[in-house]
This record gives C-alpha cells, structure tokens and sequence, in this order.
C-alpha cells in the first residue's frame, strides 16, 4: 500500500472532555464507569481507581484535557465511594433512586444533586451533575485543582530552639558566614573547630533566651535607628556590631565603643 | 588500598547514563546490563516486579497504564503514581531508575556506592532536592549534585583543555533545555550565566508529530481518537502511545532523512502518512524559537555576544535534530561542536567530578598521575540559577500591607556568595519576626517558590517599632543555603540551613517498596 497523501482540509484536534449522557462512558454510574459491580469490595474500588488514575497519567502527554477530566472524576470517586462507609452508602442510595426514577420516566434527564460541602466540582466528576444536553461538547474544563501544581516539599530544616552553643555559632555565622577565619574553609554549624586547620571556630557569643507569639513583619527601608542597647560600632564604616565583636563585620575595621540611648 | 572511583550519572528525562574514570584517567561510559550505554528513564510496574529500560519503553504501546515515563518534568511536584496501594511521587520513580543505573554499573565497577547526580542546570530548590532524595533513596551515597551542562563541559574541557576561552553549552535533552555560558582557563571552569526551561526538550518535538497524526487520521477517517465516544480510555491510551512511539521514531528517521512514513492502526483502521522533513521544521517553529529565545537572553545575561563565543558545545539527544543545529548555527556564526556524545556528555563529565571530590576529600584513587594532577587542580564554579531573597512588607506609599520579593542573592551570582542587608519591623510590641524565604524571579512573593523560614522568637514585648534586623544569606558552591537573621538590638538571633539534602517528609510505604522491589 503506498503511502497515503492527504488533501482533505485539516479537522481541529480539539478534545471532548465530557461523554454525552447515556454514551458508554457515562459516569453518572461510577461502578458501571469502572468496570466493577456494585457490590465491589472497597480494594476492587481502589484498585479500579488506581487503574483510572494511571490511565490519566499515561495520557497527560497525548491527550491532556482528557488526562485531567480522569483525574477529576477518580478524585470524585474517591469521595464518593472511598471515603467511608456512610458516604458510600449515600450513594449507593441516591444511585438506587436514579436507576429507579429512570425506568419509570422514559426517556431520561439528567438528574440534580446537591454538592456536599467539600465536593469537588469539576464538572463532569459527579454522577448526578448538571450536564449540558446539547450534543456538542464544550470547552475543556479548567476546574480544580491543578494536578501538577507545585507543592514544593519542606526541605526546610525547623529553627529549633537556641541552645547557648547553637546562640553563639548563629552569631559567628552573622560575623563570619562559618567560615574559619584561619583559612578560610567553610565549616558547618555544629562544628567547633575548622576540619582543615583546626582552628577554634565556635565563638563565646550567646543571646538572651524567650518564647513569644505574635507573628512580626519586616520592612527593607523604614528609618533607621539606632539600638537602644549598649553597642560597639565599626570606627570606618559606622556598621554597628554584636555584643563581643572586636572587628566590623562589614569592612573588618576595629571596633569603638557605642553610646546607649536609654 | 584504592577505593573504587565514584560514578557519574546523568538521571535524563528520557536516557540515563552511568559513567567511571577508569585507571588510565579517562571518564568512560558503562554499559547497562544489556549492553547498552543509556538506559531509557522509563519504568513498568509488572505484578511483582520493576522493569526499568528498553523493555518497559516498549511496553508503553501494550500496556501504558503500567508505564511511566517523563518522571523527571515532574520531580519537586506533588504528581504520583498509584499502583497496588501505594502512591509513588516523582523521586520513588527516579529511584527506581536510578537503583537500576547504579546496579548495572556494579556489574561492571564493583561495589561502588558514591556518586556524582545530575540535574538540569535550571532545576529549582524543590526539583534538586526530589533529585537528591531519589539518589539517597536508591542507596547512593552523593557525593553531590551537579549542573547538566557543566558536566558536559567539564567532559569536552578534559579533552581539550581549552585556556582563555569562552564556551557556550546548549543542553537540549529529552524533557529539559539548558543554555550556560562558561569561560575556561586550564582547570578552572567558571559558569558565567545559566538559563533554561525545564518543560522543553524532545518530547515536545514528539508531540508536534503526534498532533500531526491525530489530525491526518482524522481527516482521513473522521476518527479523533480522543473522543471518548469514539474510543475508550483503554483504547485511546494505548493507540496514543503507540503513536507517540511512531511519532518518536519518525523524529529520530528525519535527522538523516528528508521524510519518512508512519503506519498508524486506530479502530481497525489503517492509514500511513508521509512525514517529510520541513513539515515538521514548519510546526516546531514555536519550539525552535524558545530554544532561540533562551540562548539569547542567557548570553545577554552573561555580558557576551555571539562573536566572543570560542566554541558552542552541543549536547542533549534533541540536539541531533537539524534544525535546532541550524538555528544554533545561525546564532553564533559557527557550527555547534559535537565531537563529545550527546548521550554520554554528562555523565562523563560527571564522572570526572566526581574522581575530584573523592581526592578533594582525600580518598587514595589508583589513577594515571597526570589525570589526577588535572582533577586535582580542577576548579568548577558555578552560579545560581534562581534568584533567593526574602519576602517583606512593601515600603512604597499607599500599597497598604503588600508584601514583596526583596532579592538578596541574585540568579547569575558567581557561588560561593555572601551577603547581608538590614531591614526594619513595622509595629511596636513585635515579639516574633517571621523571615520567609523565597526562590523566583518575581516581585509578587505570591509567584515565587517558598523554600523556608527563620523566625525569631521571644522578643520582648516592650519594643519599639522599626527595629533593625540584619538578614545574612549566604549559598555555597554545593548549593547549601544558610539563612541567619539577627534582632540588632537585643542580639537574638535564629537560622536555617537548607540543604537539598534534607528530606523532610516521613518515611513512607512507597519508600519500603522502592528499597525492596526486585528491579528487572
């Protein structure tokens, strides 16, 4: 067969992201959608939902909005079916009143329920959700949550509270950045003295230790003041320095005696 | 006794490659457990076991829903993969993959465990951090991260030691793209600038193809094999997946071709389009021009212009495609040098940095005098790729409480980097000062990525407003972030260190089961 030319006018390639009611798709059936019955164990859900999620994931290159409508409807699924017995069985009702209210009106509507708080809302997820009649399909739909959102991880390690040793060592970090002023080498927080030169680099600096609460915020440029506390300050650059500096962390110079202002 | 010399692993999107110095001191790729150099970054969950590599590829057009692919895009994310009960995120898969790369090169390297990663050289906090967990994870003691294309020019620059000169990577791979620029004299490589896009590399140009026959079979056939009445889930995965598996091939055909055909089977119908080369250039223009975007903006943040460019280092598998060599070619004046394997750059020149820490850290390596009189010299300095700074109330007239990004260590910044700035509280009576952290580009701390927090605690309840508090942040060359922040007047102060390292999530089931699941 030789290979095909083609010079039919390009159709759009744009994705349905919601089976019309009553197609073989419809969800408004999660069990029949699934491919399980209704007397499924809660592992044959999981597990079908499991596969549903999968299948979303290996169409997020290919076929993205369908990927994501998936993804909304095992999410509503999960509220659905997975999230406790009495969810369950609140289904399971008003799935048993639908099939029943179907035989008796022919042909069916589709059927409105009222979203429990929390529900999420994309539009194709409930099985009793308004949906449009009109055949064509609509755009896609954009609601909910971002699957791929960034969540970034906590790679944060907690400021813990600030042992006497851990006081002066933040407080040689402010003056130093951790590095040994021996050689230069950048050492850790923990250390006490430099892994290359073993130069002593944990300085005799501490703080005051407390507790608060209130949340405070920062600004970059307010009008400066000076400390109310009893300070040194660099005699060439005028940086004032921490309680015990003997050199300006700014520009090294050596340090004089400040003035209180209490 | 010599130690066994530390691996380098490029963890690609698409290929992953593991590489060793060998005794004579030349970095040299090691073949995985079917004798191939790369092993594509593709897993298959089968039933009991793990399969990673050319045989779950290609298990992608039977089984997909099985498969995944393209994990790396999704690293630092809260993506997942549900499979048996358990939820694996994007660092188990790469795990997975990576307990597979280290495997394979044991067969051949010994019991080594240490290892250098690589990671795209525009990967954020997050992404690093997902990478280094995923390495730790598959039982690799890391030795550290580091940039795709610095290793590629670690690699060219042992080959041929360049001085004085100035050199351009353009690392386009299977999922990311990455542009440094660096100067090279003898055994100090220096990053000058970094830029990238870590949702660009060559599946996108796969999925231009895939369109492309998606809309000829439909035009064909009236058959849109994303409609879901047209076909179900089952079908439309694996017909879109054997199709990208064409679409893919079709790429890899037009590299030497000028066209090619593609038989695509939907519904039990059949239809074979010719795919000629210039179509595809046409329909990857939007591609080609983000690839010309970035590379621009990265020499215009390094200061130079194409003319002062020595050589243009062309590496990532996508760079094989014609047209991103041409528009290489016409942005520089001259031909991108290729003459390191696209494939194999990486994670050679991530082997090579690797052998250098261990004899930074002093391990006794049986190596070729003169190629450890090299690393021994050698020197890699890189740059920030992200701005760091920290989120604060706006100080601007009439913008209420709105806060913004106050940049303290600017992307680009030769590491290591130090610096300090002084900032003010607001309100009397302030007890506790929250320093958020972010990474981003933006002013709008909303848009930037949070990566930590200092706060300090128990100040006295008596304080006046506008009260100095002296912010120090300070990244070094391993991409260790510390973070102080200092009450002025009362020298209470609080810090944090943020190190990829720390992984601050719990042990979880899809942990065990990455540790304990047999790999195929």
């Amino acid at each position: 067969m030789p290979p095909t030319r083609l010079c039919a006018p390009l159709q759009s390639n744009s994705e349905r992201v919601m089976p019309p009611p009553g197609s073989s798709a419809d969800p408004a059936d999660w069990y029949s959608f699934l491919g399980i019955g209704p007397g499924a164990t809660t592992e044959q859900i999981t597990a079908a939902v499991e596969r549903l999620s999968r299948q979303a994931n290996a169409l997020a290159v290919t076929a993205p909005e369908r990927a994501r409508q998936l993804r909304d409807q095992a999410r509503a699924i999960k509220q659905d079916l997975l999230s406790g017995a009495e969810s369950r069985q609140r289904y399971d009702h008003g799935l048993a009143a639908r099939t029943a209210n179907d035989a008796d009106t022919q042909p069916p509507g589709p059927v409105l329920r009222q979203a429990p708080a929390g529900y999420p809302m994309a539009a194709p997820a409930g099985p009793a959700t308004p949906r449009p009649t009109a055949s064509p399909p609509g755009p896609a739909i954009q609601s909910g949550p971002m699957p791929y959102g960034y969540s970034p991880p906590p790679v944060v390690r907690a400021p813990g509270v600030q042992a006497p040793g851990l006081m002066s060592r933040i407080s040689k970090f402010l003056q130093t950045g951790w590095t040994c002023v021996s050689c230069g080498y950048g050492t850790q927080p923990t250390d006490k003295f430099c892994p290359k030169c073993g130069n002593r680099v944990e300085s005799g600096l501490g703080g005051p230790q407390a507790s608060g609460s209130a949340a405070g915020q920062v600004r970059p440029d307010a009008p400066s003041r000076e400390p109310e506390t009893l300070r040194s300050r660099c005699g060439q650059c005028g940086t004032w320095a921490a309680p015990g500096d003997t050199f300006c962390m700014r520009c090294g110079g050596g340090l004089t005696p400040g003035k209180s202002e209490n | 006794m010599a130690e066994p010399t530390a691996l380098g692993i490029d963890l690609g999107t698409t290929l992953s490659v593991a590489a060793q110095v060998n005794h004579a001191g030349l970095p040299v790729v090691l073949p995985n457990a079917e004798g191939s150099a790369t092993t594509p970054s593709v897993v298959l969950f089968d039933r009991g076991s793990i399969v990673v590599g050319s045989i779950a590829r290609e298990s992608l057009a039977t089984e997909p829903e099985l498969v995944v692919q393209l994990v790396k895009r999704n690293m630092g994310s809260s993506w997942s993969f549900d499979y048996q009960g358990i939820s694996y995120g994007a660092e188990h898969i790469s795990a997975l993959i990576l307990r597979k790369v280290l495997g394979d090169a044991q067969l051949l390297a010994g019991p080594v465990s240490q290892a250098v990663v690589t990671v795209p050289a525009y990967f954020n906090d997050p992404m690093r951090a997902a990478t280094r967990s995923a390495a730790e994870l598959a039982g690799i003691q890391v030795l550290g991260l580091l940039s795709e294309p610095t290793a590629a020019a670690l690699a060219f620059g042992y080959e041929r030691r360049p001085t004085g000169a100035t050199g351009v990577v353009v690392d386009l791979g299977g999922g990311t793209f990455d542009v440094t620029v660096m100067d090279y004299d003898g055994a100090d490589l220096a990053v000058r600038a970094t830029g990238g896009d870590y949702y660009l590399g060559g599946a996108n140009f796969d999925k231009v193809l895939f369109d492309f026959f998606a809309e000829q079979f439909a035009a064909a056939h009236g058959l849109n094999i994303n409609d879901p009445d047209a076909l179900s889930i089952e079908e439309c995965t694996q017909i879109s997946h054997d199709w990208l598996l064409r679409a893919t091939r079709a790429k890899h055909d037009l590299t030497s071709r000028e066209r090619t055909t593609a038989a695509l089977h939907a519904a039990g119908l059949l239809l074979r389009v010719e795919v000629r080369r210039d179509m595809f250039l046409a329909r990857s223009k939007p591609l080609l021009d983000e690839v010309s975007e970035k590379i621009v903006d990265v020499l215009a943040a390094a200061g130079v212009t194409p003319k002062d460019v020595d050589f243009v280092l062309a590496v990532g598998g996508s760079t094989r495609i014609p047209a991103v060599r041409e528009r290489v070619h016409d942005i520089f004046g001259k031909p991108p040098d290729m003459s390191v394997s696209p494939d194999e750059a990486v994670a050679l020149g991530a082997a090579l940095f690797a052998a250098q820490r261990q004899l930074e850290q002093g391990s006794a390596l049986d190596m070729d005098g003169q190629a450890r009189d090299y690393l021994e010299k050698l020197t890699v300095t890189d740059v920030a790729a992200h701005t760091l700074g920290i989120s604060v109330v706006d100080p601007g007239e009439n913008v209420g409480n709105r806060r913004i990004m106050v940049p303290l260590l600017p992307r680009n910044t030769r590491l290591p980097f130090d610096t300090k700035q002084a900032f003010y509280t607001m309100r009397p009576g302030e007890q506790r000062i929250m320093v958020p952290i972010l990474e981003g580009e933006e002013a709008d701390p909303q848009l930037c990525r949070r990566i930590g927090e200092v706060v300090i605690d128990g100040l006295p309840p008596s304080r006046p407003a506008h009260q100095e508090v002296l912010v120090r942040m300070r990244l070094d060359k391993d991409g260790i972030l510390r973070v102080a922040a200092a009450d002025v007047a009362t020298g209470l102060a609080a810090s944090t260190m943020i190190v990829h390292a720390n992984r601050q999530v719990s042990p979880d089931a899809a942990d065990a089961a990455v540790r304990a699941a047999p790999i195929e």
